[in-house]
């Protein structure tokens, strides 16, 4: 199966929040990153067919995006995880997935019982399925976000910051299940949680005031930042030129890491990683707004 | 896979399953099930009916007016609730108005059962005191023909309220709306009203015609040119004029449904 967007388009009273993307994905897990208010949720509200396109074009395998019949047939393939997830909390998280799995179209009970049951152990929910979700925490409401994307065996699924809220143990497990979800299915995964895109996505593209300014390998993004990241030695402030990925505690003070076009006086160079080369792309995305509209200030 | 008469079963059955395990419900309308099944099995004036029918027809009049005002109190959030449901839902194939009818559907279905409980213990006495099963089936027909319609009607306004106003504005113009369509008659204030006319949703049309309640119920001693005659043609009219406006007031709730959605969504984008 293939994504395709084709100079896709939304536009708000407030703006636009999506600025003529273009993007074919095929199966495999891919990172959606950029910074808040870039336009991935509207992006992906799009792809879910929830939302409209001002102009442009969204075909998820031969169903186009434009025509009822077809947002209702992608819907039938599609696992979505919201950002703000709304479960009821009158509901067991076992209910829950089985009301989910109606809505999903999963008329056979038999069949969608025995998903619900497989999908709870797989996400490590089992003991807790009979309990009303009131008494959840955040993490426990998120395991069955992330269960109730699967019902129905989708080939396209969408997660929205799938692991807020999650300890880093059920982290690492929510990658690895996603890492396995890929190989033969499109899985888009936003997030801010770097960690999460470069363990478990091979590629990644990047949203900047609507418009995707990368789009590639994973790798590629953290060799955005290659001769572009340094280490400050204690004592020495960062200048206004660079941006400050960390600040550590040194002996005789802080030590900065940081990422800019020029090397720092005192600055050593580093190997980039995924956060490096993300914030030099989103530099390099910014310098360039200034140089086209000089009233854009930086985020 | 996925049809809407297969999906729609299922979500009155959760949706009722929701507002079973709803204190405020309960809190709203068990009480006044039970006044309203003291007064009737207590009243002289229930045992003075001109039969056993009437008497149960009395009953579910009395449910209607009051009980059903209950109801609306108790179901104005439901849409709105459902609405908080949001993309996890729009995000289903099931068609928003399967799931609109599931989640009023359910709860009216549910807020529905004490009503008929009460019909069935006053259908029961009645039918024991005549030895005869008649009443028992009277208390079938004044549900479904008297009580259910306008509670749908109201419920249905209730929602549709509750997606325009603060939940507690929602339900005080619930209730005036009830008093006004169904209890305020020009003697008791002179102001134009629906009481007493064929559009009126109380269900007293079908309580006088089908059920010989006091023929007072259908005009309300009035006269004017809604205030027809009771009679088969009437009680039918009075019956669908209600069942119309609920489906008109759920018909408005589903386009306010989809048009707060892209609202919600639009400032959700500007956050």
């Amino acid at each position: 199966m293939r994504l395709m967007l084709d100079a896709v388009t939304k536009q708000f009273p407030s703006g636009r929040a999506v600025d003529d993307v273009s993007l074919t994905l095929g199966p495999g897990v891919v990172g959606l990153l950029g910074p808040n208010g870039a336009g991935k949720t509207t992006l992906m509200r799009i792809i879910t067919g929830i939302l409209r396109p001002t102009a442009g074009r969204v075909e998820v395998g031969s169903h186009d995006l434009s025509s009822r019949a077809g947002r209702a047939a992608i819907k039938r393939t599609l696992g979505y995880l919201p950002q703000e997830l709304a479960l009821y909390p009158d509901l067991t998280g076992w209910e829950m997935l089985d009301y989910i799995g109606l809505l999903k179209g999963i008329d056979d009970k038999r069949a969608r019982h025995a998903q619900i049951e497989d999908l709870l152990e797989r996400v490590g929910m089992a003991a807790h399925a009979k309990r009303r979700i009131r008494t959840y925490s955040g993490g426990l409401k998120r395991r069955i976000g992330i269960a109730q994307v699967l019902l129905g065996d989708p080939r396209l699924i969408i997660v929205d910051e799938p692991t807020a809220g999650l300890d880093p143990e059920e982290r690492m497990r929510f990658r690895a299940l996603l890492g396995s979800l890929g190989t033969d299915r499109i899985v888009i995964l936003s997030t801010h949680i770097l960690e999460d895109v470069a363990q478990s996505c091979p590629r990644v593209a990047v949203l900047h005031h609507g418009r995707i300014v990368y789009h590639g390998p994973t790798g590629g993004l953290t060799d955005r930042a290659a001769g572009q990241t340094f280490v400050l030695p204690s004592g020495v402030a960062p200048g206004d030129d660079v941006s400050v990925i960390n600040a550590s505690s040194a002996i005789g003070g802080v030590e900065y890491r940081v990422v800019g076009p020029r090397q720092p006086a005192a600055g050593r160079p580093v190997d980039p990683t995924l956060e490096d080369g993300y914030v030099a792309l989103l530099q390099s995305a910014r310098n360039h707004d200034h140089r086209e509209d000089p009233q854009i200030h930086a985020i | 896979m996925g049809s809407a008469t297969a999906t729609l079963p299922g979500a009155v059955r959760y949706e009722a399953l929701i507002a079973v395990r709803q204190r405020l419900l309960w809190v709203v309308l068990a009480p006044m099930a039970a006044l309203i099944a003291l007064v009737a099995v207590s009243s002289p004036a229930a045992g003075d009916a001109d039969s056993a029918s009437a008497g149960v027809a009395v009953t579910a009049l009395g449910l209607s007016a009051f009980y059903t005002m209950g109801v609306g109190v108790a179901l104005s959030d439901c849409l709105a609730r459902h609405r908080a449901g949001g993309d996890l839902l729009e995000a289903t194939p099931t068609a928003p108005t399967v799931r609109l009818l599931g989640a009023v559907g359910g709860p009216l279905a549910v807020a529905l059962v004490p009503a008929g409980a009460v019909l069935l213990l006053v259908g029961t006495i009645r039918a024991l005191v005549d030895a005869s099963p008649d009443p028992i089936g009277a208390a079938a027909v004044a549900l479904l023909t008297i009580v259910a319609p306008g509670a749908l009607a109201l419920t249905a306004l209730a929602v549709v309220l509750g997606l325009w106003l603060p939940v507690v504005f929602a339900r005080i113009a619930v209730v005036l709306t009830w008093g006004w369509a169904t209890l305020l008659t020009p003697g008791l204030l002179p102001v134009p009203t629906v009481t007493g006319t064929i559009l009126s949703p109380l269900g007293g049309y079908p309580a006088v015609t089908w059920l010989g309640a006091p023929s007072t119920w259908a005009d309300r001693g009035e006269t004017g040119p809604l205030r027809l005659a009771a009679d088969d043609g009437a009680a039918l009219l009075n019956l669908g004029a209600t069942l119309l406006i609920g489906l008109a007031l759920l018909a408005l709730a589903r386009l306010l449904l989809s048009e707060a959605g892209s609202r919600i969504r639009k400032e959700d984008q500007t956050r």
